[in-house]
C-alpha cells in the first residue's frame, strides 16, 4: 500500500465522496421523522460534488508532474477459488479528462438546480440521485477493470431511469422510464456477458489484460468487441435502441442536460474509447460500428429539423452528433473523437439548461424559426413531404420496437396466467 | 477463530464459530426480527428460539445435530401458520421431515440419500417454478411466517453447502440443477412482466430467487460453495426484506393492482424507497451484496453452462423490469386515498440494518467469501467418520 501514489487515492475521493454524500442523505430521510430541509440537502451534495471535483484536478495535477500513473492495484475485491475481480483503477489523460469534465458539469448542475427545483417535492431525491449518479460517472472513468465499470455503468442507468420518471404524478414520464430502462437492461446484458467472456477466455477483466486480446482466437475477440458495442449503442442510443431517446426529456431541465446532452448520452462512447484495444482486434465490429453511426447521425439529424419542440429537437440534434462520434471511433479516430465528445458534451449541457429561455430569447434577439426552402423541397417536393412525415413519426421505430416486444408480452401474459395459484 | 481438527472433534457439541457464521447469524437474527414485524406468530421467545436453532446448527460440527434442528424448527414453524394456510403449513412441515430425515440419514452414513432429502426440503421452501405452491401461499397468507423461514434458510443452506454438497451425486447433478433453475428463472422473469398485483410479483419474484438458490447448490456441487452461500444469503435477506415491505403495503392499503397506478408514494415515500432498494439490491445493485453475489453466480454457472449463463443474465434483466413496473404502479401516480402512515420508526431500524448489512458485504465481500471458502471446502463430514472410526 505503500507503494500507492496519492493521485490513486484522490480518485478514490472522487468515486466516493459523491456516493458518501447520498448515503448519508439517504440514512438521515430513512431515519429521521422528517426529509431533510433544502439548504442542508443541497449544502452537503454540493460539498461533496465539489470535493470530487477537486480530487479529479488534483489527480490530473499528479498525473501531469509526475508522469502518466497507468493502473493502480489495491488488491483483489473478491477471491473465490480461481475468480477473483481486481480492484483496480486506470489513471491516465482519457480516464480524468471525462472525469473532470462529469464533476464539473454535475456540479454545475447541482448548483443551477438549487434555483430551478426550489420547493419542488422531489427536490430531496433530485439531490440524492446526483450523488448516485456522480459515483457512477466517476467509476467509469477511472475503473481499471470490466467489474468496476459495470459498476459505475449500472449506477448512471439506475439514475437515469428514475430522472426520467421523475414526474410520476403523469403516466407519460412513467411508461417512458420503463422503456429506457427496458433498453437499458437488454443492451447491458451485452456488458455483463463481455465481462464474464472476458474472464473466462482472458482469465481477468482489468484493462491491462483487455490489451492483450491478440492472444485470443478471432472469434473470441469480435464476440467480446460485439458485446460491448452493444452496451454502448444502448447507452448511447444508437439505432436500432434510439426509441428511448426522445421519451427521456420527460424529466427535469437540469438532468436532462447532464444526462442526454452531457455524460450519459456519451458514456458508451467513452467505453469504446476505453475498451478500444478489444474493437480494434476486430474489424467486422469496427465496420458495423461505422455503419451504425453514421445510420444513426442521419436517422437524428433528420427528425431534428423536424421536432416542434426546444428539447425534442435538441436530443435529436445530440444524438446527430453522439452517432457521427460513434463512428469516428469506429474509425479509428479516437484522439479526434476525444476532443469532438469533450466539446459537444459541455455545448449541450449549456443549451438544454438554457432550453426554458429559448422562446424569451427569440423574442427579445427577434429570432424566429426560419421555414427557407432545402433543395429538395424545391425540386422533388413529394419526396420532401414523404420524408418529412417520416421523420416527424420518428421513421416508426418505435411501431417497430413495439411490435417486436409484443410477442414477448403476449407470452409473458400466458405465463402470467398459468403461473397464478390461488391457494 | 477455530480450526476442524478430525482427531479431535466431540461427539455430541462442538461449535465452530468463524466470521461468516456470525455474520449469517447476525442477517439471520434481522430478518427474525423483521418477521416479527410482518406478523409472524409468537413473542419475543419464539424469536429467540428460533435464533438458537439457527446458531446451534450454523456452528455445530455434526450434520445430524444441525439438520435434526433445523428440521425441529421448520415443523414448529409448521404448526404456528397451519391456522393460516394449510397448503403452506403442509409444505413446511413435509421440508422439515425430509430436513430431519435428511440429518438421521446422514448419521447413519446414508449420504446420498440424505442429499436427495435436503435438496427437497430447500426447493420446497425456495419455491422455484414449477413447485412454488407452499411458497407463493405462505406469501399470500403469511408473509411473517415466509420471512421467518427465509431467515431460517440461511442456516440450512449452509448446512447443505457444508455437509451434503460435496458428493459424487451433488457433483453429478450439477449441471442439469444449473439447467433446471436457469430454465426456472427464465419463465419466473417472463411472467414477472405481467403479474397483475403486488402479492403475485412478490411471488414471482420469490420464485425467482428460488431458482437462483437451487442454481447456486447446482454450482457448489461443482466446486463454488462459497459463491454459492453468498448468493443465497444475498437472495434471503433481499427477499425477506422486500416480503416485510410488501406486507406493510398491505397491512396500510390493502392488495394493489399493478394495472393502474397506486400513488403510495404520497403516503408512504420511505416505504417506497425500501421497496426499490431491496427490489434492486437482490438483483445487483451495485454496493450492495446482489451486484457481487451477480457477478460470482454468473462466473460458477458459466462453468457449468454458458448458455444457461445467457438466460439467467437475460432473465434478471427481465426481473429487474418488472420491479420497477411494480414500484411505479404501486407507489406512482396520484392517489385521492390518505393512507394511515409510512414505515414505523422500528420498521425503518431493521430495514435499515439489513440493507447497511447488504452494503457491508458488497463493500467488504470477503468478510464472509474468505472464511466460507475454508470452511465449506474442509468437509467436516470426511474428519468426523474418521474420528468415529478410530474411536470405535
Amino acid at each position: 500500500m505503500n507503494d500507492i501514489p496519492w493521485q490513486a487515492w484522490a480518485a478514490w475521493l472522487s468515486i466516493l465522496a459523491p456516493l458518501a454524500g447520498s448515503l448519508a442523505l439517504g440514512m438521515v430521510a430513512l431515519l429521521a421523522p422528517n426529509i431533510p430541509v433544502e439548504r442542508s440537502v443541497t449544502r452537503c451534495m454540493q460539498a461533496c460534488l465539489a470535493l470530487a471535483l477537486a480530487s479529479t484536478v488534483a489527480v490530473g495535477i499528479g498525473n501531469g508532474l509526475a508522469g502518466n500513473t497507468g493502473d493502480i492495484f489495491f488488491g483483489d475485491w473478491v477471491i473465490a477459488g480461481e475468480y477473483k475481480i481486481p480492484l483496480t483503477l486506470r489513471i491516465d489523460w482519457l480516464g480524468i479528462l471525462f472525469a473532470t469534465m462529469s464533476a464539473l458539469l454535475a456540479l454545475l448542475v447541482a448548483r443551477f438546480s438549487r434555483t430551478y427545483l426550489h420547493r419542488d417535492p422531489g427536490f430531496f431525491r433530485f439531490f440524492f440521485m446526483m450523488g448516485v449518479f456522480a459515483t457512477g460517472a466517476q467509476l467509469v472513468a477511472f475503473a481499471g477493470a470490466l467489474d468496476l465499470m459495470f459498476a459505475g455503468w449500472e449506477a448512471v442507468g439506475l439514475a437515469s431511469t428514475l430522472f426520467i420518471g421523475f414526474f410520476h404524478d403523469r403516466p407519460e414520464p412513467i411508461r417512458s422510464s420503463i422503456r429506457a430502462l427496458s433498453t437499458y437492461r437488454l443492451c447491458d446484458s451485452g456488458f455483463l456477458l463481455a465481462v464474464v467472456a472476458a474472464h473466462e477466455w482472458l482469465h481477468s477483466t482489468t484493462l491491462a489484460s483487455l490489451d492483450g486480446i491478440s492472444s485470443l482466437p478471432t472469434w473470441q475477440a469480435t464476440v467480446i468487441a460485439a458485446l460491448l458495442m452493444v452496451s454502448a449503442m444502448g447507452k448511447s442510443a444508437q439505432l436500432p435502441f434510439s426509441g428511448w431517446l426522445s421519451r427521456a426529456t420527460e424529466g427535469p431541465t437540469p438532468s436532462s442536460a447532464l444526462f442526454y446532452g452531457g455524460i450519459s448520452i456519451h458514456l458508451g462512447l467513452f467505453l469504446l474509447l476505453r475498451t478500444w484495444s478489444v474493437i480494434d482486434h476486430s474489424p467486422i465490429v469496427e465496420g458495423v460500428g461505422i455503419g451504425i453511426g453514421l445510420l444513426t447521425a442521419l436517422y437524428a439529424a433528420s427528425i431534428a429539423r423536424v421536432q416542434p419542440d426546444a428539447k425534442g429537437a435538441l436530443a435529436h440534434a445530440t444524438l446527430a452528433q453522439v452517432g457521427i462520434i460513434f463512428a469516428e471511433i469506429a474509425a479509428g479516430w479516437t484522439t479526434i473523437a476525444l476532443v469532438h465528445l469533450l466539446c459537444h458534451a459541455s455545448l449541450r449541457v449549456w443549451q438544454y439548461l438554457r432550453a426554458p429561455n429559448i422562446l424569451h430569447d427569440a423574442h427579445r434577439i427577434g429570432e424566429h424559426a426560419h421555414s427557407g426552402g432545402s433543395w429538395l423541397r424545391v425540386w422533388v417536393p413529394s419526396i420532401d413531404r414523404r420524408l418529412c412525415a417520416m421523420a416527424l413519426s420518428r421513421w416508426r421505430l418505435d411501431e417497430a420496437t413495439d411490435a417486436l416486444v409484443a410477442p414477448v408480452l403476449r407470452l409473458s401474459r400466458f405465463l402470467a396466467r398459468a403461473t397464478r395459484i390461488k391457494p | 477463530m477455530s480450526t476442524i481438527d478430525p482427531m479431535n472433534v466431540e461427539p455430541f457439541l462442538h461449535l465452530d464459530l468463524e466470521t461468516a457464521s456470525i455474520f449469517m447469524l447476525v442477517l439471520c437474527c434481522l430478518l427474525l426480527c423483521l418477521a416479527q414485524r410482518a406478523g409472524a406468530r409468537g413473542g419475543i421467545g419464539v424469536g429467540v428460539l428460533f435464533a438458537s436453532a439457527a446458531a446451534l446448527a450454523t456452528t455445530s460440527l455434526r450434520a445430524d445435530i444441525a439438520l435434526g434442528t433445523l428440521g425441529a424448527a421448520c415443523l414448529v414453524q409448521a404448526s404456528f401458520c397451519y391456522r393460516a394456510t394449510h397448503i403452506g403449513a403442509i409444505g413446511l412441515a413435509v421440508a422439515g421431515i425430509c430436513t430431519a430425515l435428511a440429518g438421521w440419514l446422514h448419521g447413519r452414513g446414508v449420504q446420498e440419500a440424505a442429499f436427495i432429502l435436503s435438496m427437497i426440503a430447500l426447493v420446497i421452501r425456495v419455491g422455484p417454478w414449477p413447485v412454488q405452491l407452499a411458497m407463493s401461499s405462505l406469501t399470500t397468507r403469511a408473509m411473517g411466517e415466509h420471512v421467518r423461514q427465509l431467515g431460517m434458510l440461511m442456516p440450512l443452506l449452509f448446512v447443505h453447502l457444508r455437509y451434503l454438497d460435496h458428493l459424487d451425486l451433488a457433483i453429478a447433478w450439477s449441471v442439469p440443477m444449473v439447467q433446471v433453475g436457469a430454465c426456472s428463472m427464465l419463465i419466473g422473469g417472463l411472467a414477472s412482466l405481467s403479474t397483475p398485483t403486488l402479492s403475485g410479483f412478490f411471488i414471482i419474484t420469490s420464485s425467482v430467487h428460488g431458482a437462483i438458490i437451487l442454481m447456486a447448490c447446482g454450482a457448489a456441487g461443482a466446486g463454488h460453495e462459497a459463491a454459492a452461500l453468498f448468493a443465497g444469503m444475498t437472495a434471503c435477506v433481499a427477499t425477506g426484506g422486500l416480503g416485510a415491505i410488501v406486507e406493510a403495503v398491505r397491512q396500510r392499503a390493502g392488495e394493489r393492482s399493478l394495472v393502474v397506478a397506486g400513488g403510495l408514494s404520497n403516503s408512504m415515500p420511505r416505504l417506497a424507497a425500501l421497496f426499490l432498494l431491496f427490489g434492486a439490491a437482490g438483483l445487483g445493485l451495485p454496493a450492495t451484496a446482489g451486484f457481487l453475489a451477480d457477478d460470482l453466480m454468473l462466473h460458477a454457472l458459466w462453468q457449468e453452462s454458458p448458455v444457461s449463463t445467457a438466460i439467467v443474465i437475460l432473465s434478471n434483466g427481465l426481473l429487474v423490469i418488472a420491479t420497477w413496473r411494480a414500484a411505479t404502479r404501486v407507489f406512482f401516480g396520484t392517489d385521492p386515498i390518505r393512507h394511515s402512515d409510512d414505515a414505523r420508526f422500528a420498521d425503518r431500524i431493521l430495514a435499515g440494518a439489513c440493507l447497511i448489512g447488504l452494503v457491508v458485504l458488497g463493500f467488504a465481500p470477503r468478510l464472509v467469501l474468505d472464511p466460507s471458502l475454508a470452511l465449506l471446502k474442509a468437509n467436516p463430514v470426511a474428519g468426523i467418520v474418521e474420528t468415529q472410526g478410530v474411536r470405535n
